[in-house]
């Protein structure tokens, strides 16, 4: 069976990695183990090895393999231009074939998505365990209600039409972010709804290696929202529902994420809402996504925005990756802990004891940093970007008697 | 089993050590074409676990490989077959910044690019600047007393190491500084390639980041009209922090990587930087552009700010990386010529590689007259291994005939050993193997490279 291993990833994606090691930096797991093993450079060679023989596909390997985050931080900075993402996803969804056991734990754990049903039930017991604090903290769960703020956002009738992407654990468990992008793209005169919080996009699933449900999950969303504007404020869906709409499909659905979407519409939000003069302007330590940064290249729009009434503040570690990475902070704690630890380090470089926010546009990420948040930052606030603005628009209004 | 090794079975009874087949055949190459079989691998913490691993080795007679981030281009950290390799990126602290004093302790694990990030706040950096600084280790640039763009004012790594802790291979842990001994041992062990020990804390210099830099790209015909204009920027009496020269191949491919803006239709460009106060800079960067125009320059384009003077550094700095999208894979030379007769050797590099039938690409530090000619290939094609080896060993031998040297910067480890002899008489070897001898008389550190027929292990090999 081994020979056979990996025979899905393309002969000429490996071949390209020259071996010079300038991904090695920028790879989360490689910064906090030091291992080769754990390195881009490292999988793209084992992989290699696995498919030419010279390896047998063992524990050891499929421990290295399966520890990457997939955070793509070796995307950018690879001057050859490997795809990292071609090379790795086939072979996740390999090893997650080959462990009955795995597969089987990861479909269950992802069964509630795109069944909010479901998904609604789980987060009613869930929020049960959180009162009586026997939900463990380590899983990153933000404090859950069972009401869900945005289900009253009314559309406005008025203005061009965008669809705010629900999704799922968004739209269970971060409710307040959906008001919030609502209370901001209304503002700015758009008639924005919600999509049916039943779509699912489906990234979790691909990037857990379970593609046919990843698939079935692409196709309805394809279907349901095509031709729509699509404004995605977690990162992760965004990412995921750029590869699957924009790519062979149907090139009319628009998917941007919401802050690229502001900072295109600028002008909106700027007009009745003057930027603040410098002193006045608070500062926010600005969490890029690996989704926006690694795989959107959009990460800057963020910053552009928050520069107009905020004072953006870049974490200085290259954007490395918080250790996230959907289930993997589940799967892998021990790794996970160690990088969210490096990104703190960093972070507290830049905070000061005004520090209040920390910004991150995607619900992976601000559940990590706000499990992992050191005692001596409790003071700071882990929020969405958008809903730094939604507070400036509300603060304005009261300001203004509005 | 190679001859000099020694009963590496009782070795790995130790639990700190691993022979997992998949952690042991990553560590067995580096970045160049070379690979080894490493017996087992070995992350140590701190000094103790240095002491103990090096001691073990000793006591059993098995050769060591201290490895950094696996950067190099010459085999130097390319295992011996069957030796223990000691992985030091898990000792990656930065102990103490002294910026008053403008030094740093580091330990050899901490990444070059990291340092001067840490040292930013002080106004301070680590001036020895390699292309892989992002990912390079400053216990590998000790190793290979590195160099970069930057060291053509500020002098390789040697010049900015002040002290280095190292254990030697009996076990017995020194400190190598320049006070007190009669000789300057400290720089003896800089560029030793893992030979004399292994380091496991640096004492570095820092230097002040420089108030004010202009940096220009500058398009020429021909590479023959840049390597005359470098040769006589320097003959001028004016010397650039950085003068680099990429041909137009290597510039295309970068390119389409970076979007830097490089002048594609031009048949060279040269990067030149200044550093300093202001008024310096302004008068340098003009006499350096007249000089450049004089020899025919055909485009000249400032950085107007940071953000383009990084993307700038950043073509020239993955340059090499971005040869992948041309062929899979590259042999990449690194031999000195004096800089009057850059112009010539490079015409010689271009007909070697033309009648061994391979694409050659040239980006290098012209002012210090560093070639880094790239052999362009696929390595799945028959036959062209022979191929690259002999056009290497052709500008080897053309280099050190324009009265050149073998390696300006990225050492000699596996790849150029068997060239030593086209530099040295057997006086001088001799004399460099009783230094080896003094230092490791095991020859346990590292056996094989470098020397050709070094005393100890390598001489049976």
């Amino acid at each position: 069976m081994t020979d056979r291993a990996f025979s899905r990833v393309d002969a000429d994606d490996l071949a390209s990695c020259v071996a010079c090691g300038l991904c090695l930096p920028h790879c989360p797991t490689y910064r906090t183990s030091g291992a080769d093993t754990h390195s881009p450079r490292g999988r793209i060679a084992l992989i290699a090895g696995v498919r030419d023989g010279s390896l047998v596909l063992d524990d050891g390997v499929t421990e290295a393999l399966d520890s990457c985050v997939q955070c793509m931080g070796c995307l950018p900075a690879c001057p050859s231009g490997v795809r990292y993402d071609r090379i790795i996803a086939p072979v996740v969804e390999e090893l997650t074939a080959r462990r009955r056991g795995s597969r089987v734990r990861r479909r269950l754990i992802l069964s509630p998505l795109g069944r909010p049903r479901l998904l609604r039930l789980l987060t009613l017991v869930a929020t049960l365990a959180q009162r009586l604090r026997v939900l463990p903290r380590r899983l990153g769960v933000p404090r859950l209600s069972v009401r869900r703020p945005h289900a009253s956002c009314a559309s406005t009738g008025g203005g061009e039409r965008v669809v705010i992407f629900s999704g799922c654990v968004m739209d269970a468990w971060y409710g307040d972010v959906h008001r919030d992008t609502h209370v901001v793209l209304t503002a700015m005169g758009f008639d924005a709804r919600f999509s049916d919080p039943s779509l699912c996009c489906g990234a979790l699933h691909a990037h857990a290696g379970l593609s046919s449900r990843a698939g079935k999950l692409e196709e309805r969303v394809e279907k349901e929202l095509a031709g729509a504007t699509v404004v995605v404020n977690s990162a992760g869906c965004g990412a995921h529902l750029l590869g699957t709409l924009s790519g062979d499909g149907d090139r009319s659905t628009k998917v941007v994420d919401v802050m690229e979407f502001i900072d295109a519409n600028i002008e909106r939000l700027l007009d009745p809402y003057q930027p603040l003069s410098e002193p006045l302007r608070e500062s926010v330590v600005v969490h890029d996504a690996c989704h926006l940064r690694n795989l959107q290249g959009a990460h800057l729009a963020t910053h552009r925005v928050l520069s107009h009434h905020h004072r953006p503040v870049p974490i200085p570690d290259e954007g490395l990756c918080c250790g996230a990475g959907g289930a993997y902070a589940i799967e892998h704690p021990d790794i996970a802990r160690d990088i969210v630890s490096r990104k703190y380090s960093a972070i507290k470089t830049v905070t000061g004891a005004d520090t209040r926010f920390i910004s991150s546009g995607n619900p992976g990420c601000t559940g990590h940093l706000v499990a992992n948040r050191p005692t001596t930052l409790s003071q700071i606030a882990v929020v969405h970007p958008v809903q730094l603005v939604a507070r400036m628009i509300t603060d304005t209004k009261i300001q203004r008697g509005e | 089993m190679p001859p000099c090794i020694g009963n590496l079975a009782s070795v790995r009874d130790n639990p700190k050590l691993t022979t997992k087949p998949h952690e042991l055949y990553l560590v067995s190459r580096d970045a160049s074409n070379i690979s080894g079989a490493a017996g087992a691998l070995f992350m140590p913490r701190c000094l103790d676990d240095v002491v103990s691993i090096v001691s073990d080795c000793r006591r059993r007679n098995v050769p060591f490989v201290a490895r950094g981030a696996g950067t190099g281009l010459a085999g130097g950290a390319v295992p011996p077959d069957g030796a223990v390799v000691v992985s030091m990126m898990s000792m990656n602290r930065i102990r103490e910044i002294d910026p008053i004093g403008r030094t740093a302790w580091v330990e050899p694990g901490v990444l070059n690019a990291d340092l001067s990030r840490a040292t930013a706040r002080y106004g301070l950096h680590f001036a020895p600047d390699p292309s892989s600084q992002q990912s390079c280790s400053i216990g590998g640039n000790v190793g290979n007393n590195s160099g970069g763009p930057h060291c053509l004012s500020a002098g390789v790594t040697s010049a900015h190491v002040v002290a280095v802790e190292v254990v030697l291979t009996d076990g017995s842990v020194v400190v190598l500084d320049t006070t007190g001994a009669p000789f300057d041992l400290r720089g003896a062990f800089v560029g030793s390639e893992g030979m004399f020990g292994i380091a496991t804390a640096i004492q570095v210099r820092l230097t002040q980041n420089p108030p004010h830099h202009a940096t220009v790209v500058v398009g020429f015909p021909t590479i023959d009209a840049g390597a005359r204009a470098v040769s006589a920027i320097i003959a001028g009496g004016t010397v650039p922090s950085a003068l680099e020269m990429m041909d137009a191949p290597i510039t295309r491919a970068v390119e389409d990587y970076v979007h830097a803006g490089f002048p594609l239709d031009a048949g060279a460009l040269l990067i030149i930087e200044v550093e300093g106060l202001l008024n310096g800079v302004e008068s340098d960067i003009a006499t350096c552009l007249r000089v450049c125009s004089e020899f025919g320059a055909t485009s000249i384009r400032r950085a107007a700010d940071e953000a383009e003077r990084a993307v700038i550094w950043k073509g020239r700095k993955t340059a090499f990386g971005a040869i992948a999208r041309i062929k899979p894979n590259y042999y990449l030379h690194d031999t000195v010529v004096p800089r009057r007769k850059l112009a010539e050797v490079l015409d010689a590099v271009g007909s070697i590689a033309h009648a061994e039938d391979l694409a050659v690409m040239n980006v290098f530090h012209a002012g210090d007259g560093n070639l880094h000619p790239l052999l362009l290939f696929d390595r799945r094609e028959a036959g062209v291994m022979g191929r690259v080896h002999r056009a290497g060993a052709e500008i080897v031998r053309v280099s050190v005939e324009a009265g050149g040297v073998l390696s300006g910067e990225h050492g000699i480890g596996l790849e150029k050993r068997d060239f030593m002899n086209l530099m040295f008489d057997e006086t001088s070897l001799a004399a460099q193997s009783m230094l080896r001898h003094a230092f490791d008389p095991h020859g346990l550190a590292n056996p094989g490279k470098v020397l050709p027929s070094a005393a100890g292990c390598g001489d049976r090999q």
